[in-house]
């Protein structure tokens, strides 16, 4: 039910608050996923008036929000930063068994399908973007297979890694130098020296136990050192304690920047990367020019062109990625660069959703610069996220034949836009 | 083979490659770390990691090292047991030829390996070390093995029957633990060998102060191993006597300690009742000594063949050097220790045995 609420449309409906009315006791996770509990029985009157201020706490916060200008929905990590921005710009995370990562945001858990690990990584990215600030809370270690963090540490023998380790306290007997196990000492529940036959004193007098062996019932083999192995309990993976992931669990709050994001939305990710590197232009000034590549067409009979694409998973491309999203972004941004001239320009109008402008380009030289952009995005994102991206791209000529008005071609333009087949080369 | 060490960390991959180039290939490697403080352990774990070596152990605390060499000993699996110092280099063929004398000889139970200066050309004093350890190592031990008085196998290089040191559950503490076990072996009427092929290098003291450390260390385990603790292989009416048991000890006490308290007797009466003939004695010995030097290098010489490289050729010129250094330099560090030994029972707190394990001898003693 939390989880439809928190993935509708519109900043004012996903973020509502949600009560939980219950008979029995709720697991502090599922508690924490509303923002308010009652029991149905007797409900005081003080706690009452205290949940329901911070209701109202909460709404006024949800009224702050201006609503997005342009009509696309919220990506997921402005859906989290306003919630936390409405929930008091701050967020902990609870310990429960009945999470599969040990350790959860509950509230949080709601904008993502079940038990998604791009939690982390979402509140890791907009702790890079500057939006949160985290506190140390807990290290966990994660599966790295499937995240889960309920994981078996076992020590194991290091010949043949077996578990089946007998440990064993080693003995120093001072006066002779004897070095064993204990069992070497055993003798009808005395403790006497195999080597000197003198019964032993008292530890720290005429002997210590220096060390810890562990003999391996399987193959004999004696270590003072066992390796470590973990079992994932969820997948049965086995690994050693230094391939797992390791996350730092920090409780955050919002930063001054983060509560601008937050009110204002964000400025598209995307488009901040690229901006670095190329020319982009507002939407109307790309539609200008594109009017004057009309008129010179018209006149003098150049042939322009005008490519878009899309990356359409672009979402769960940045969850996967968290606070590696940028770099990414990066070497898309320079990868476009390299692809087309000084004289090419473009503009961003969804996140994921780019439109070029090539004047002097016939369709087909078009063509072939719109192959090696998808192409190599396609290439850079499966090699380095392990996700297929979708990419869907389009084209139109601007030439003497078909006239017609700037945002009718674009329209029209995004209106053709298709899946590529991409082929591996 | 077990090589234990404390801090050695750096000497272990060196160690562990002039292993692994041996011509004998069936070799179980076990390093022991005797309570390090510095990265040693870690070079151990990637050892092991690395497939390099077999096992490795560790003292937390530190126990010293012969406590180090029982702990392998005690899960060491072999049919004999090579000793090494962490610092020590293998020729090819050593282990090869320090087993070789097991099956030559029935009731071997042990063999020292040949002990060799690395660092010749470093100075004059490693120069003088090469002289010696030629002279009293290789010469000194041949004839010692054949006169069947061998009395010491060098920790830095000596092989044992397994069985035999698990009979006598291993080394005992105290500097003298070379020594020490040969003697034990003896008195259950093993034979101790010593094998001049089998040949392994070890870096010298460069500085006369480490030199002197080095000695003090040496020479005190004779008053307290040969005298005190062995007092037994010199009664004949011990049920341990044998004569060359006996004949071991003797040699030992007379050619160091009762011949050392003679030559300081000798000088003083030289000094203050002779001072006409001072220069012609001096002389006179001088030349005596180089001769024995001189007939001693050729000797290890010709027993060592092939094996005396360049380094070692051209160590005659510095013969003439050797009395004084022998005679007097040596002699003089050894008896100041004898002296401290005796009166003082210095050893036990000999920096080079933990205080809790010196601590527990003095008080039983
Ligand atoms: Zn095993
Ligand atoms: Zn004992
Ligand atoms: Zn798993």
């Amino acid at each position: 039910m939390c989880r439809n609420i928190r993935h509708l449309g519109s900043p004012k409906v996903y973020l509502k608050p949600v009560i939980f009315i219950t008979e029995g006791k709720l697991s502090p996770r599922v508690s924490a996923m509303a923002d308010a509990v009652f029991s149905s029985g007797d409900l005081d009157g003080d706690d009452l008036n205290f949940e329901l201020k911070k209701i109202g706490k909460i709404n006024d916060a949800i009224m702050k929000i201006n609503p997005t200008e342009d009509e696309r929905e919220d990506d997921l990590f402005l859906r989290v930063l306003r919630f936390i921005f409405t929930r008091g710009k701050r967020i902990e995370p609870v310990r429960d068994r009945t999470s599969f990562f040990g350790i959860t945001y509950p509230q949080l858990e709601c904008f993502f399908s079940k038990e998604d690990y791009a939690l982390y990584n979402t509140l890791e990215f907009l702790e890079e973007n500057g939006s949160i600030e985290g506190d140390f809370f807990e290290k966990v270690h994660f599966c790295n297979r499937c995240h889960c963090s309920f994981l078996n540490f076992i020590e194991v023998c290091p010949n043949c890694g077996s578990a089946n380790l007998l440990e064993e306290n080693l003995i120093h007997h001072f006066p002779c130098t004897y070095v064993g196990p204990e069992s070497d000492f055993m003798k009808g529940g005395q403790l006497i020296c195999p080597k000197c036959n003198k019964k032993l004193k008292g530890l720290g007098v005429d002997y210590d136990k220096p060390a810890v062996i562990h003999k391996c019932n399987q193959c004999g083999f004696v270590t003072q050192e066992p390796d470590v192995k973990t079992i994932c309990f969820n997948c049965e993976k086995e690994s050693s304690p230094e391939d797992l992931i390791v996350q730092t669990i920090k409780v955050y709050t919002l930063t001054s920047v983060g509560e601008n994001f937050a009110i204002y939305g964000f400025e598209s990710p995307l488009l901040k990367a690229l901006r670095e590197q190329l020319n982009i232009l507002p939407y109307n000034s790309f539609l200008t020019l594109i009017q004057l590549e009309l008129e010179r067409s018209k006149r003098y009979g150049v042939e322009s062109s005008v490519v878009a694409f899309q990356i359409v998973n672009l979402n769960d491309i940045y969850a996967k990625l968290g606070k590696k999203t940028d770099r990414l972004l990066k070497e898309i941004g320079a990868l476009i660069k390299v692809a087309t001239r000084k004289s090419d320009v473009l503009t961003i109008l969804n996140e994921g959703m780019v439109v070029l402008l090539l004047p002097h380009t016939p369709l087909k030289g078009a063509n072939v610069v719109k192959n090696r952009i998808v192409s190599e995005i396609h290439k850079l994102i499966e090699e380095n996220v392990g996700v297929k991206p979708s990419i869907e791209s389009s084209m139109s000529e601007i030439s003497k034949k078909d006239i017609k008005q700037p945002d009718k071609l674009v329209e029209e333009l995004l209106k053709n836009l298709k899946q590529v087949e991409h082929k591996q080369e | 083979m077990i090589a234990p060490g404390k801090n050695e960390g750096e000497h272990l991959p060196a160690l562990v490659e002039s292993i692994k180039q041996q011509t004998y290939k069936n070799i179980e490697i076990i390093l022991v770390d005797d309570g390090s403080d510095d990265d040693t352990l870690q070079i151990l774990r990637a050892l092991r990691r690395q497939g390099l070596i077999d096992n490795y152990f560790r003292n937390e605390r530190r126990g010293g090292k012969a406590a180090a060499a029982n702990l392998s000993l005690r899960f060491s699996k072999g049919k004999f047991v090579v000793h090494l110092d962490a610092d020590t280099h293998l020729r090819e063929d050593a282990i090869e030829n320090v087993i070789f004398p097991f099956y030559m000889h029935d009731g071997v139970g042990a063999v020292g390996g040949d002990v060799r200066v690395k660092n010749i050309d470093y100075d004059l004093l490693t120069r003088l070390q090469a002289l010696e350890y030629l002279k009293t190592i290789t010469v000194g031990r041949i004839v010692s093995s054949v006169l069947r008085i061998l009395r010491i196998i060098s920790g830095a290089f000596g092989a044992f029957r397994r069985d035999v040191l698990m009979r006598l559950k291993g080394w005992d503490v105290g500097p003298g633990l070379d020594g020490d076990i040969v003697l034990r072996m003896r008195k259950l009427r093993f034979k101790v060998l010593h094998e001049p092929t089998a040949i392994a290098y070890t870096s010298v003291p460069t500085t006369v102060k480490r030199l002197v450390k080095q000695r003090y260390r040496w020479s005190r385990s004779l008053v307290r191993f040969r005298l005190r603790r062995h007092r037994d292989m010199l009664s004949p009416f011990n049920k341990n006597f044998e004569l060359f048991n006996a004949l071991t000890v003797l040699d030992n006490i007379f050619f160091n300690f009762i011949l050392d308290f003679k030559w300081i007797v000798y000088m003083f009466q030289l000094i203050f009742f002779f001072k006409m003939s001072l220069f012609t004695v001096s002389v006179i010995n001088y030349f005596l000594y180089m001769f024995l030097n001189i007939l001693e290098y050729f000797l290890a010489r010709i027993a060592l063949g092939d094996t005396f490289n360049k380094n070692e050729k051209s160590l005659w010129l510095f013969l003439p050097l050797m009395p004084f250094y022998t005679g007097v330099f040596l002699r003089s560090v050894r008896t100041f220790s004898y002296i401290a030994e005796l009166f003082f029972k210095a050893s036990f707190y000999d920096k080079w045995n933990p205080w809790k394990v010196s601590k527990m001898i003095k008080d039983e003693s």
